[in-house]
Formats: C-alpha cells, sequence, structure tokens
C-alpha cells in the first residue's frame, strides 16, 4: 500500500494518541509506588488499548477473507492495519515498562512483538517503493501464482516458433532443389553450395533450441545461463538469425521476446519474494502473538 | 507475424481457477502460521501438565524469594473469584512486618510497596514515593506531628538531624573534652606519654582487638573487677534488619576505654583500685580492705599516718594519689579508729578527684555517701534510622566529625549534618555516581523491636 496524503488523517489520529499516551506515562512513572507495572491500573489500560489495536490489525486477515462483507473498505482496514498496528507497539511498551519481558511468556511475546513490528515496519516500506519498481522493471508482468505456467506456455510457444523455422528452411531447401536444373552448367557448384547451409541452419537451430533455450524456459535456476545474459542472448540470436532469409527474422524477434519475457518473469519472482517475504515472518508471528497474548491477559489478570 | 501481447492473448493464458489454490509461498505462510500457533499451544498445554506455573511470572522473583517460583500458589491464594493475589497473610504467614507507627491512619498492603517479580532486587529497597505518599503531606489519628510533616525528598526538602537542631545539644552526663583528649602529648598509662587516636576509644561493636586503655592494660587479670579486653556486643534489637554488627560504635565503658588513665588507686598500702560502682559499694571496698589490711597488720595503728598521697605503688601516678585538700593525718585511738581515718581520707580522695573529674555529683552536705548524675552517653544519635559505620571505614573519622578534634564541651554534639550525608548520598544513587540516597536507606518502615515470631506452615515438599 502506498502511503500518501490519503493517510493523512490516520497519521494525525496515531500522532495524537501516541502523544496522549506518552504525556500520561510521565506521572504514571512519577507516581507509582512500587515502580511501572503492567498489572497496575494504568499498565491495564495501556494493556488494554494496545490489545485492541493488535486485535484490529488482526482482523485484517479475516476482513481478506470476506471481501464481500460490507464491513468497510479494503483500503480503511488496511490503513487501519498499518497504523494502529504501528501505535500498538509503544503502547505495549508503556503498559510493560519499556520492558522486553522477564519472565518466559512475557519475554515470548516482546520477541514476537517484535518480529511483528519490524516485519511490518519493513513490509511497509516494501509496498510503498516497490509497486514502482515492478512496474518499472517488469513490464511483462503476470500473476505471481501463474508464472510457471506462464513459462511452459512460452517453452511451447518457442518450441512452435522453431518448428516453423525449420519447416520454413525445409520448403526453402526444395524449392532451391526444384530450381537447379533449370540452371546453367557452370552454377551448378554455386546451387550446391546454397543448398548445404539451409540444412546446417536448420539442425543449428534445433541444437540451439534443445540445448539453450528449452532448459533455459523450463528451469528456474537459471542465472548462469547464456539467454539470462540479454546482450549475450542477443547476439548468440543473432548468430542464427543471418544464416536464414530474412523473410525469417520476425520468428527469431519473437524468440529474443520470448527469453526477454522469461527474463522479466524471473526478476518479478525475485521482487514478489522480496516484496512478500516479510509476510512469512509477519504472519505466523502475528497469530502465534495473538493466541499468546491472549494467554497472558487470562493469567496475569488472575495472578 | 509478430508476437501477439494484447490483454485478450495474455488473458487466456491465466488459470482462470488459480486463486481457488494456495501458492507455494501461501502454502509456506500457513504452515508457518499453524506451526508456530501450534507450538505456542503445546507450550501452554505443557506447563498446565506439568504444573510449571513460572512460564506465567512477569519476572523473576527476588533472591529471598527464588525458592518459591515454581509454586505461585504459596504467596498467590485463590480467591473466591478467579483472581488469585498476594495478600497479606500469605507474607505474614512467613514473617511478621510490624506495624510502622501507631498514629498511622492507614496501613498499606505489603505488595504495595514491595514489589516482587522485579528480579534479584532487595524486597527492603522500596521506592521513596511509598514514604513521600504520606510523609509528604503528613497526617496522624490524633493530629500530632513527632517528625516534620512535609518530607519528600532526602536532596530537597529533608530537616536537618534532630540533634543538630537549635536548641539541642550533646544529652551526656559525663564530662569529657576530646580536645585535651587528642592532643599531641598526654600523660598515659604509668605516666607515659601517649598521643590517642580516636580509634582508641570509639570502635564498631564487632571489634576482636583490646582496648588499649582499657583497666588490663595496666592491672594483672586477676585483679580486673570485670571482663574487659573485647569491645562488648550490643544487646539491644535491632532496629532493621539491615543493621550489622559493626554499624554502630560500642558503647563508652569505664572498664574499656578509662581506666588504664583514670585509675581509682586510693592509697598504696593497699594494691588494688576501687571498683568503678554505685559509691555504697566503693564506700564497702574500701572499708573491708583496711579492716584485712589491719587484721594482718595489728600494729599499723600505732604509728603515725602517712599523709595518703606519700609514696605510690610502683606503675602508679601521682596525680591519682592526691587529694585535693589537706590531708587530716593523726593518730588513731584504736584499731576501728583507724580504720576509719583512713577510710574517709581515702574516699575524700575519690569523691573529690577522681569520681569528680568525669562525673556530675549532687551536693552530699552530712556525713552521707555523695550521689554521682546517672550517666548518660547516647549510643545512637538518631534513633530513628539506621547508620553503618562499617560501610563508611573508607572515611576517616574527622571526614564526618570534623569538630571533634576542636571540640572542648561535653553538650557539643558532633554529628555531622544532613548536608554532608547529600555529598555522597543521592536519591538516584548509582545511577548518578552516588551512594544510595533514598529512604530506605536510613530509615525503615517496619519497627522491628516489635517483631514477633513466626511459626512456619510450610514443608519441604511445598516449594
Amino acid at each position: 500500500m502506498i502511503i500518501d496524503r490519503s493517510h493523512r488523517g490516520w497519521l494525525i489520529g496515531s500522532l495524537l494518541l501516541l502523544a496522549l499516551g506518552g504525556v500520561l506515562y510521565v506521572p504514571y512513572v512519577l507516581f507509582s509506588v512500587t515502580g511501572v507495572s503492567g498489572g497496575s491500573v494504568a499498565g491495564l489500560i495501556y494493556a488494554g488499548v494496545g490489545s485492541a489495536m493488535m486485535l484490529f490489525a488482526g482482523l485484517l486477515g479475516f476482513r481478506r477473507r470476506h471481501r464481500i462483507w460490507r464491513i468497510g473498505r479494503a483500503t480503511w482496514w488496511m490503513r487501519g492495519h498499518l497504523w494502529l498496528g504501528f501505535l500498538s507497539f509503544p503502547f505495549i511498551l508503556f503498559h510493560a515498562g519499556f520492558q522486553l519481558g522477564n519472565g518466559p511468556l512475557t519475554r515470548v511475546l516482546m520477541v514476537l512483538f517484535l518480529v511483528v513490528f519490524i516485519s511490518g515496519i519493513i513490509g511497509a516500506v516494501l509496498q510503498h517503493f516497490m509497486p514502482k519498481v515492478m512496474t518499472e522493471r517488469v513490464p511483462m508482468e503476470t500473476v505471481f501464482d501463474q508464472i510457471d505456467r506462464i513459462l511452459d506456455q512460452l517453452a511451447d510457444e518457442a518450441e512452435h516458433i522453431v518448428s516453423d523455422i525449420n519447416r520454413a528452411l525445409e520448403q526453402e531447401i526444395d524449392r532451391e532443389e526444384v530450381a537447379e536444373p533449370l540452371q546453367a552448367p557452370g552454377k551448378t557448384g554455386k546451387a550446391g553450395l546454397a543448398t548445404a547451409p539451409d540444412e546446417r541452419v536448420s539442425s543449428k537451430m534445433t541444437a540451439f533450441f534443445k540445448s539453450q533455450m528449452k532448459p533455459y524456459l523450463v528451469s528456474r535456476r537459471n542465472r548462469k545461463q547464456l539467454l539470462a545474459d540479454p546482450v549475450r542472448a542477443a547476439a548468440a540470436i543473432q548468430q542464427l538469425k543471418v544464416l536464414v532469409p530474412q523473410s525469417l527474422w520476425p520468428k527469431f524477434d519473437d524468440l529474443e521476446n520470448i527469453c526477454e519475457e522469461k527474463r522479466q518473469l524471473e526478476r518479478q519472482r525475485q521482487l514478489h519474494r522480496i516484496l512478500h517475504g516479510w509476510l512469512l515472518f509477519h504472519v505466523p508471528a502475528s497469530y502465534a502473538l495473538l493466541l499468546l497474548g491472549a494467554v497472558h491477559a487470562v493469567m496475569a489478570l488472575r495472578y | 507475424m509478430p508476437r501477439v501481447r494484447t490483454t485478450k492473448a495474455l488473458a487466456k493464458r491465466i488459470d482462470l481457477q488459480y486463486f481457488t489454490r494456495l501458492d507455494r509461498f501461501r502454502k509456506w505462510r500457513l504452515w508457518l502460521s499453524v506451526g508456530l500457533a501450534l507450538l505456542g499451544t503445546c507450550w501452554v498445554v505443557y506447563a498446565g501438565v506439568f504444573r510449571t506455573q513460572s512460564i506465567y511470572t512477569k519476572g523473576p522473583l527476588s533472591a529471598a524469594h527464588a525458592v518459591l517460583s515454581t509454586n505461585c500458589n504459596l504467596c498467590h491464594l485463590r480467591t473466591a473469584n478467579y483472581r488469585a493475589t498476594v495478600p497479606d497473610k500469605a507474607c505474614l504467614a512467613c514473617h511478621d512486618g510490624p506495624a510502622h507507627n501507631q498514629r498511622q491512619t492507614f496501613t498499606p498492603s505489603c505488595i504495595s510497596c514491595h514489589a516482587e517479580h522485579a528480579g534479584k532486587v532487595r524486597l527492603a529497597e522500596v521506592s521513596d514515593s511509598g514514604c513521600t505518599e504520606c510523609h509528604g503531606d503528613l497526617e496522624t489519628t490524633n493530629g500530632q506531628h513527632l517528625v516534620d510533616p512535609h518530607i519528600t525528598s532526602f536532596e530537597k526538602k529533608h530537616p536537618e538531624f534532630a540533634a543538630l537542631r537549635a536548641s539541642q545539644s550533646d544529652p551526656g552526663t559525663i564530662n569529657l573534652n576530646h580536645f585535651a583528649h587528642l592532643e599531641k602529648t598526654i600523660r598515659g598509662p604509668r605516666d607515659a606519654s601517649v598521643q590517642m587516636v580516636c580509634d582508641d576509644c570509639h570502635r564498631p561493636t564487632n571489634t576482636q582487638d583490646p582496648w588499649p586503655y582499657s583497666v588490663a592494660a595496666v592491672q594483672p587479670a586477676s585483679q580486673q573487677p570485670v571482663s574487659v579486653g573485647v569491645a562488648d556486643s550490643q544487646q539491644r534489637k535491632r532496629r532493621s534488619v539491615e543493621a550489622g554488627a559493626g554499624a554502630y560504635m560500642a558503647s563508652i565503658k569505664y572498664v574499656n576505654q578509662c581506666a588504664a588513665c583514670h585509675l581509682l588507686q586510693f592509697d598504696r598500702i593497699i594494691p588494688e583500685p576501687a571498683p568503678h560502682d554505685k559509691p555504697e559499694i566503693v564506700h564497702g571496698f574500701i572499708l573491708k580492705k583496711y579492716t584485712e589490711y589491719i587484721a594482718a597488720h595489728p600494729e599499723a595503728w600505732r604509728m603515725p599516718a602517712l599523709a595518703i598521697d606519700d609514696g605510690a605503688p610502683p606503675g602508679l601516678t601521682q596525680s591519682v594519689l592526691r587529694p585535693t585538700g589537706p590531708a587530716s593525718v593523726s593518730l588513731a585511738s584504736s584499731p576501728a579508729d583507724w580504720v576509719q581515718q583512713r577510710t574517709a581520707e581515702a574516699e575524700r580522695l575519690l569523691w573529690n578527684k577522681n569520681c569528680k573529674i568525669c562525673h556530675i555529683q549532687t551536693e552530699h552536705p552530712g556525713p552521707g555517701l555523695p550521689q554521682s548524675v546517672k550517666a548518660v552517653i547516647p549510643s545512637r544519635w538518631l534513633p530513628h534510622s539506621e547508620f553503618d559505620h562499617e560501610a563508611h571505614r573508607m572515611l576517616s573519622c574527622v571526614a564526618c566529625h570534623g569538630a571533634i578534634p576542636t571540640s572542648r564541651k561535653t553538650s557539643d554534639t558532633n554529628l555531622p549534618g544532613i548536608a554532608l550525608c547529600r555529598q555522597c548520598h543521592k536519591e538516584a544513587g548509582a545511577s548518578r555516581l552516588a551512594a544510595e540516597g533514598r529512604c530506605f536507606e536510613c530509615h525503615s518502615y517496619h519497627d522491628w523491636r516489635k517483631e514477633r515470631r513466626v511459626s512456619g506452615v510450610m514443608d519441604i515438599a511445598q516449594h
């Protein structure tokens, strides 16, 4: 989500709430007889506010599973998740007296909260900047889940193009052989030279596709392959291109385009990992935090 | 025909049901979420099954209570509802907490001052706000205040020590001139010149070294009236649990600090000095000694009596034998008369010279024995607070008691003032590179003199 002017209300509201919490924290520290304690009245109020914010932030996942429910726009929920989730951290710190937990459960909770908070910050920053990078660097972007499927289709498409080229070359060879008896006896040798390279080109094309192109299109770890480098790929295709009649050159452009799409989809995969990788920490830690936080609340209220 | 990348062509490449299946990335997210939540649940269940409640603690217990960490229910007593807080009776089951003051308007609960689960701290180290909550604007049940009712801070708002306030002086009734005792050369035991130092008379109660000016220094053990040589331990009950054996100075006693110089020798023919005791006992001792002497020397009463200061036994100073008035020497008419004359002479010497140097005596116009004002030497100057000399042993005596070398009057109160304490003791303590300055450093909430014995109720298996 891009953090723009539409977040202004949330930003101001969050800052005001944070300032209020901070201002009230000062007399709480100064006048508490036994020091700052999460179990004191003020500590419990901070815990309640912080927990409510965490719970709201956690409800984003629920909201996403029920997209058609009329419970506010998804962007509103996302902004709430972002700002209240951010704000819950200082409130829980007020609750804990800025200690990172001294008991086993409280320490685990604080570690989980740190993971959630830091990964959330990283995620927010990435979500703000990465989409633009994605648009610029991956114009052929597709649905991430479908990349493997698209790559298979690209391999098939490339195979078809290579077949078309080979077929066109064979037709060209046949046409050359039909025209040969009509030529003058002195030109026989020349006509024979013209036919020979076409057969080699066909086999070269097949070899190129089998050894370079198909492995590149179907494999996932291919950074060191020839076609992964756009300059070297263009040079390799150009070497084949000059061996065929000009009428077949658009086919080679298509092959080059397929390689480029493959490169972009790989780039998309990388950027997607960066853009969403933090969720592997953020989401599991959030669920564990909510679960253990509930246990902590129940047991702490008892003792 | 070049490759076509129209929206329609691109859309055809997509499996329209793709969103119904989880990709690898989402699968990982799901499994991690489930796994982590499951791990947490297992942990909680394990703690419940094996009763390791310590996972719920908000912090380690203090060192004194650490052994109880695994069983929360020892202190957290479950009430009728769900809660299991720590009532006062849970604390009082193991140790008494004597009341602070009879006139206090309310008694706070134990846990309102002693915050547990804060790590390896001493529970006595309570926050100042626990004290100033009341002492900042003190209210008592009878409306009377024996202490300043507005104390909010040691550094900024704490009155001067009571003993140093105007109109206060040393209540001691034993004449003492510190200046004279600390002069460079004074006459000591056996007429030797000595330079006394503070430590000769003032030592913590746990001192084992012999006193240099005790009676043991000048008399054989057989003639010593009481056991001497080791600092007597103060038997009074401590007010707080913090004060150690070396906290306070041993009380001043004649036999320990004075006897070597201020001998009570009264006659050269009687080698033993008079006991340092009540006049009746001294009188009885002298009478007994002369009676024994005349029994051993039947003809002595016929001889002209020598002035009582005529010659002194070796090792005794002349000064202690010289009476202040003219000696009335005359012939005795009988042994009993001799004993009577000799006793009167010895007592005149003792009452008017030896005793009077230190003791304030009431007038005794008749023939009766004189009476001395009861000796009062304060052993503790600040009865409402604790002080530990042992903790200050790195300081020289005069660093705090700076006026002692020039003090000539008994009434001089040679205590350091609160300003001097504040030079080292700050409320922020170690965080300001200073000594502890919070209330508990000197004051104890509980009056441990009133502590009652508690009979334990736990057994070994409970913790």
